[in-house]
């Protein structure tokens, strides 16, 4: 046991390594929602005033939808991020060669998530931030809370990206699906439009997303001044959604097949 | 080190191993030698546990890799036929983090990642990114890897494809010093030279068995004869050699006379013993014609598409 734990921190510390050189995907993708942001603030506004959205006290500023909507969209465009680190390396033909050491699967591939989760967190923090600092958003709620919330989220989005790695054969499967499922899930899930306004065909499948959940955390912490009691059951589902999708990959993955990369 | 015995491994129905059995011991330069597809890749493969046997035990230490997969891989230095480095980070970044994911502490590793990277004269470039350095260069890094930990085993799947002579000579050197430390190493290769150079002992597969095996002088008093080489003058004034196969040199009288008319053009004999190349190609031969197998799952998958 101590044993893996040390080679799981070595992992973490290559795989940060390798990751540390090129982190201009995940700069875009933190940039990109705070412009949108700026553009997009009183168009939001507008809407949750139209839908009747009281978020809160105090006035709207559209920083309560744009802000959580547009993390919870951005950061689901990082699932693809999370299959690109395995398919790299087969790639580049590192996966063989790990596993011909003695590291087993279950400590590789752990360790291996470990940075996108770290980076999904980091870009969550970085977003919520810029949020308070930039476009006025004020947290009404339990630090802890919203802490929690963006944790279990990031832990689900790393085991869907561990899925789309296992279900996939070749890395332009997975960056499609990726991308195509980023997009309906933000959508369905209230990230890009307030629920209030979804299409009324659309609104009874939101709560089969895990972005629907996560939105309905952030809003319920930020606007609505929630504590860690608050926000159970988002908790509670986002962490079922995690599990399931965690043990959907540990059934579909076959750690010796040869996936087919960019290069 | 290593024991193999009674290897039998299929993909599919096609056959890639059939019945091998050898040892590796402690200090011992095992040659695998074959064609393509004669089930060297497959074999390296079952002593790492990547692919499973269908008869047969792998031991390594006294270790069944089935049963102890992770303790008997904690062993085993491997460098795949296959260059597998990280492109982006340099040659000691490479070695090192390859160093600390084996296992080796922080204390030794930097003397042990030096000590490497200058055996396999990487010093030069051992800061700069992998992804700029040259083919052979990269291979070197990828030799590096597998041998930095010291392991116990050390296999390495054809070293040498495609590299310049001071390449191989680096490698073929850096194998040599960890085998006289005690290393059991088992070297697969299509350059014969490279395991006289090691003075190796050969295992000699042929259709997924073990054809042949012994030092390289057992191999050719076994499976060699004696050989006649006439170098015939051409009309352009260049000569070529033809070669005979002789009982013993009381026959060099019958090959002239069959020479006829071409008797005239004789411009030199020599007589000799076969070398490890006649001898390779004279036992692939016996042991029948190719037939296709695939070496590797990625081959057998390749040729299902």
């Amino acid at each position: 046991m101590r044993r893996d734990l040390v080679t799981a921190g070595v992992l973490v510390a290559h795989e940060w390594r390798l990751q540390r050189r090129d982190l201009v995907p995940q700069l875009i993708l933190t940039v990109m929602p705070l412009v949108l942001m700026a553009f997009l603030l009183p168009t939001y506004r507008d809407a949750m005033t139209l839908a009747g959205s009281v978020p809160g006290p105090g006035p709207l500023t559209g920083a309560e939808q744009a802000v959580p909507g547009l993390s919870v969209m951005f950061s689901m465009f990082l699932v693809a991020h999370v299959g690109m680190v395995f398919f790299r390396d087969h790639g580049w033909n590192t996966w063989n060669r790990l596993r011909a050491t003695a590291v087993g699967v279950p400590v590789l591939v752990l360790s291996k998530a470990a940075v996108p989760l770290g980076l999904l967190v980091a870009q969550f923090t970085i977003l919520l931030a810029a949020g308070r600092v930039l476009f006025g958003l004020r947290i009404r709620g339990s630090l802890v809370a919203l802490a929690l919330v963006v944790g279990v989220f990031a832990v689900c989005l790393v085991a869907l990206g561990l899925l789309g790695f296992a279900a996939c054969r070749t890395v332009v499967q997975m960056t499609s699906a990726a991308n195509v499922l980023a997009l309906v899930m933000a959508g369905l899930g209230g990230a890009l439009v307030p629920r209030e306004l979804l299409p009324s065909w659309a609104a009874p499948f939101a709560p089969a997303t895990p972005s629907y959940w996560a939105v309905s955390g952030l809003q319920e912490v930020i606007s609505g001044g929630a504590g860690l009691g608050d926000v159970a059951a988002e908790l509670a589902v986002l962490a079922a959604f995690a599990t399931a999708f965690a043990l959907l990959a540990l059934v579909m993955l076959r750690p010796d097949q040869r996936k087919v990369s960019w290069s | 080190m290593l024991r193999i015995d009674g290897l039998s491994i299929s993909y599919g129905r096609r056959p890639a191993l059939r019945d091998v059995s050898l040892t590796v011991v402690p200090g011992q330069v095992l040659g695998l030698l074959g064609p393509n597809g004669a089930g060297k890749t497959t074999l390296m493969n079952a002593v790492v546990g990547a692919v499973r046997p269908g008869a047969g035990t792998v031991t390594v230490g006294g270790l069944d890799v089935t049963r102890h997969p992770k303790r008997a891989r904690a062993q085993v230095g491997y460098a795949e036929q296959e260059i597998a480095v990280f492109p982006t980070l340099t040659a000691r970044q490479n070695v090192n983090d390859w160093a600390a994911i084996c296992g080796v502490g922080r204390r030794r590793r930097a003397e042990a990642v030096a000590a490497t990277l200058s055996a396999l004269l990487l010093d030069e470039v051992a800061d700069r990114p992998v992804r700029t350095l040259s083919g052979g260069e990269r291979r070197r890094v990828h030799c590096a890897m597998a041998t930095v930990a010291r392991p116990s085993l050390l296999l390495l799947d054809e070293p040498t494809v495609g590299v310049d002579p001071a390449t191989r000579r680096a490698v073929l050197g850096h194998v040599r010093d960890l085998a006289a430390a005690g290393t059991a190493i088992c070297y697969s290769t299509h350059y014969l030279p490279e395991v006289e150079a090691l003075d190796a002992d050969i295992v000699l597969l042929a259709r997924g068995r073990v054809a042949t095996r012994g030092a390289v002088a057992e191999l050719i008093d076994r499976h060699g004869s004696t050989v006649v080489d006439l170098r015939l003058l051409g009309d352009d004034g260049e000569t070529r050699t033809v070669s005979r196969q002789v009982i013993g040199p009381d026959d060099l009288p019958a090959v002239l006379q069959g020479l006829g008319a071409d008797l005239g053009r004789l411009a030199g004999v020599e007589v000799r013993r076969s070398t490890l190349d006649e001898v390779f190609d004279h036992v692939v031969a016996s042991a029948g014609p190719a037939d296709g197998r695939p070496s590797s799952p990625a081959e057998a998958v390749a040729d299902a598409s």
